[in-house]
């Protein structure tokens, strides 16, 4: 048994956004997300374009929610069909946190996703009253500013406050566990219903005859630890409830940026090396750039490539170099060496670079044979280039060749249209 | 097969030509070392494609007999078993016989070993040199050079042909040049050649030359070279050394070196090297492994590294000599570490031409030796 008294009983909150990306479209409709049947496509042209979000009415009638492909949605004069406007959802989720602060400080959100955070109240009891109190105020000025209903999930820590909310606020709007009702509310969940346990891990921990969180707080520590090392020690304190993450925000390592990653799924299968490597080399750029705009450079480059999905698989390697860099050339060089060492033929659907092992720029070894200062300013001269013209202002030739992405890629958000 | 060996001779030839032989080879017979016996004596060799060693043990040595009962034959035997055994075989020799199916019997003692080996038919042949182009030099020499060079090829194979030494002959006098990129060494000596020979851009990998200094002894005895167009062939005693030579076109690095510089200071070497090794005690491995050094208006030096999370370590040093324009420079401690160690001089020369160019360090009664580093840039 865990002795609770010793833990930390901070009050926590867990919000998400209902339905995010159909709800704000049907505001900006000046449609009620409520009563409204309407689903967001990425791609209204592509029978194959994915659901993005769907509202609740959708989901609880036909069954259409994120995921499904739009040849599935009914053809029905009341089901509003509506290209995703990425940039409006955005702005939405930027003044969702901005609310959180009106009650709250900084430190106190962690914004997990654009629809999703957490919010730690503690010490606002005189001003907002209690948890649940706190909860009903920011879910009720959420309703009224932006339009859009919330869940909440209560509790003294981050992890409860979360799987709360995902099994049991999704109808009544807010739910709390505390330590106490661990036993009664998360123990009979399965395992595929528990934040942090994906299908892979499910799927082990079902070999050992652990189903239900409850059964897996009766596995002894040590076998979690064997099996699964560090992970299996969270494992076990989740199921018993206890998570000592930090609920406050520290600024020192909010600003510690480990690395820049891009990974894209490609519109079709590609077979052609030149043609992947076209990729490559466009989202070195990308990584590169994102980089130079922090004044970073980074040592340890890695690519992933994922084949597609009839063939499964793929590979995800990487390489550190003697000198951390920022040069797109360098980072893509690195890229094809790790590909033509690890790809064995197939066909690609992902692609994924990123830099990490971060450190500043402003030092760096100069070289014998090739002009660092050079090269390096050439990378800052083209991104202010592009942030005055636009990103598709100043492009490499091999972005126009058949296997190019960037452009395609430049009028999206999150791969989704802007 | 069939012979009876002196263990002692035995041991020592495996040393050496096992230094070819490594245990990731894509072709499993060269993980094992060749044997093969005639009437004049045994072969021994190993090879690992890029290296390959091969050392004679005559039948008699100074009057002393070394192998008797020689039957001929030849067979290829597992490296580490093989030299492992006969490391731990008691005794003074050792009896090895061919059984059928290409086994040996090894024998010392009261001790046995049955051993699989591999057909000598199928070792690769070693490459057929033709000795036109020869140079000697002696054997203390040469291995003085490798040691004054190697340690500046690159590590990486970002440029293959930057991880070899770049041989030139030219009137006589050998030049030996290896660069990283970030810095560079070059080590002259004049040595006995044909007049007539010369030649350049000779690049032998840095890890075989590395390997040959080993087996070089640190006496004056002569040793030869042989250099043709894909291989290097080096004679010494009974050993023959035979290393690949790199493929492409070493950048060309005369223009590099400044002719001129700006500011100059002769050191103590060895004062030097403590303060460096000092300071870049707290400059960080994975960050270029910065030391700064800046002259000050009362003639010294003042070395120092910072790294704000662990701290900073300044340190003065006094300068036999210093003159020119003041400066303000950051370099990589380990470059220049390599450097002062590998000068062999007790009073060191230092030209720089200002921060983001390349300096040159080189002993002071000696022009033989020149090293070259790039600073490090810095936001200073």
């Amino acid at each position: 048994m865990v002795d609770y008294s010793t833990l930390p009983h901070h009050r926590v909150l867990c919000l998400d956004m209902k339905s995010f990306y159909a709800s704000c479209e049907c505001v900006r409709l000046g449609l009620d997300p409520l009563t409204t049947y309407l689903v967001v496509v990425g791609d209204q042209n592509r029978e194959g374009g994915v659901i993005l979000a769907s509202t609740p009415l959708m989901k609880a009638e036909y069954g259409i929610k994120s995921g499904n492909r739009l040849f599935e949605v009914p053809r029905l004069p009341h089901i509003l069909i509506q290209e995703a406007n990425m940039a409006y959802y955005l702005d939405q989720s930027v003044a969702f946190t901005r609310i959180l602060q009106d009650f709250v400080p900084l430190e106190a959100i962690h914004v997990y996703s654009v629809d999703e955070a957490w919010v730690t109240v503690d010490g606002t009891e005189r001003l907002f009253g209690s948890t649940w109190e706190v909860a009903e105020r920011i879910k009720n000025t959420l309703k009224e500013k932006l339009g859009l209903t919330c869940c909440v999930g209560i509790g003294p820590n981050k992890f409860l406050a979360k799987v709360v909310m995902d099994n049991y606020a999704k109808k009544s709007g807010i739910a709390e566990c505390d330590y106490g009702q661990v036993e009664e509310l998360l123990w009979p969940l399965p395992l595929k219903e528990i934040w942090g346990i994906g299908s892979r891990l499910g799927k082990r921990l079902n070999s050992m005859g652990i189903r239900t969180l409850g059964q897996l707080a009766k596995t002894p520590l040590h076998t979690l630890k064997k099996k699964f090392g560090i992970m299996g020690e969270q494992l076990y304190w989740h199921s018993w409830g206890v998570d000592l993450s930090p609920v406050y925000a520290s600024w020192q390592q909010e600003s510690q940026q480990k690395g820049f990653g891009h990974t894209i799924t490609l519109l079709r299968d590609y077979t052609d090396v030149r043609e992947i490597q076209t990729v490559m080399l466009e989202l070195s750029e990308e990584v590169c750039r994102r980089a130079r705009h922090a004044r970073m450079a980074g040592r340890t480059v890695s690519l992933g490539i994922g084949y597609s999905r009839e063939a499964g698989g793929g590979f995800h390697r990487s390489r550190t170099v003697s000198l951390a860099t920022n040069i797109t050339m360098d980072v893509y060089r690195v890229c094809l060496e790790l590909f033509r060492e690890n790809y064995t033929g197939g066909v690609v659907r992902r692609v994924g670079v990123s830099l990490s092992h971060l450190e500043g720029d402003e030092e760096f070894q100069l070289d014998l044979f090739k002009d660092q200062v050079k090269e390096r300013k050439l990378g800052y001269v083209m991104d202010s280039i592009r942030s005055k013209y636009g990103s598709t202002a100043l492009l490499r030739a091999s972005t126009y060749t058949s296997g190019g992405v960037a452009r395609e890629r430049s009028t999206k958000i999150g791969g989704h249209k802007a | 097969m069939e012979f009876i060996i002196q263990r002692d001779s035995l041991i020592n030839t495996i040393a050496t030509v096992s230094k070819a032989v490594s245990s990731r080879t894509t072709i499993p017979v060269l993980t094992g070392i060749k044997l093969v016996a005639s009437t004049e004596g045994i072969i021994l060799t190993g090879s690992d494609s890029d290296i390959s060693i091969e050392e004679f043990i005559p039948v008699e040595k100074e009057g002393e007999v070394i192998i008797d009962l020689i039957e001929p034959g030849s067979i290829v035997l597992p490296s580490r078993y093989f030299g492992e055994i006969i490391r731990k075989l008691p005794g003074d020799q050792v009896k090895i016989k061919t059984n059928d199916h290409l086994t040996i019997t090894i024998t010392a003692g009261k001790s046995e070993f049955n051993l699989n080996g591999m057909d000598a038919a199928d070792y690769p042949r070693l490459p057929q040199i033709e000795e036109n182009r020869v140079l000697s030099l002696p054997s203390d020499l040469l291995k003085t050079m490798i040691r004054q060079t190697a340690f500046a090829v690159a590590t990486t194979e970002t440029r293959p042909i930057l991880t070899g030494i770049m041989w030139k002959l030219m009137d006589s006098e050998l030049t030996f040049v290896a660069t990283d990129s970030h810095r560079l060494t070059m080590r002259e000596a004049v040595v006995e050649s044909p007049d007539h020979l010369t030649f350049e851009n000779v690049v032998i990998p840095g890890k075989s030359l590395v390997e040959l200094s080993k087996i070089l002894l640190d006496d004056s005895r002569l040793v030869d070279i042989v250099i043709t167009d894909n291989q290097i062939l080096v004679k010494i005693d009974h050993i023959l050394f035979y290393s690949r030579v790199l493929d492409g076109t070493f950048p060309d690095t005369s223009r590099i070196i400044p002719k001129n510089g700006k500011t100059l200071m002769n050191l103590n070497t060895k004062e030097f090297l403590g303060a460096i090794e000092r300071a870049s005690l707290l400059a960080r491995e994975g960050k270029n492994n910065v030391v700064n050094l800046v002259t000050r208006d009362d003639n010294s030096v003042e070395v120092y590294s910072v790294t704000p999370e662990v701290g900073k370590v300044i340190e003065e040093v006094n300068p036999v000599s210093l003159e020119g324009e003041p400066l303000r420079i950051a370099f990589n401690a380990k470059y220049m570490i390599d450097a002062l160690r590998a000068v062999d001089s007790e009073i060191i020369e230092i030209s720089f031409t200002g921060a983001m160019s390349p300096f040159i360090i080189r002993p002071s009664d000696y022009n033989k030796i020149l090293h070259l580093i790039l600073p490090v840039r810095t936001n200073q």
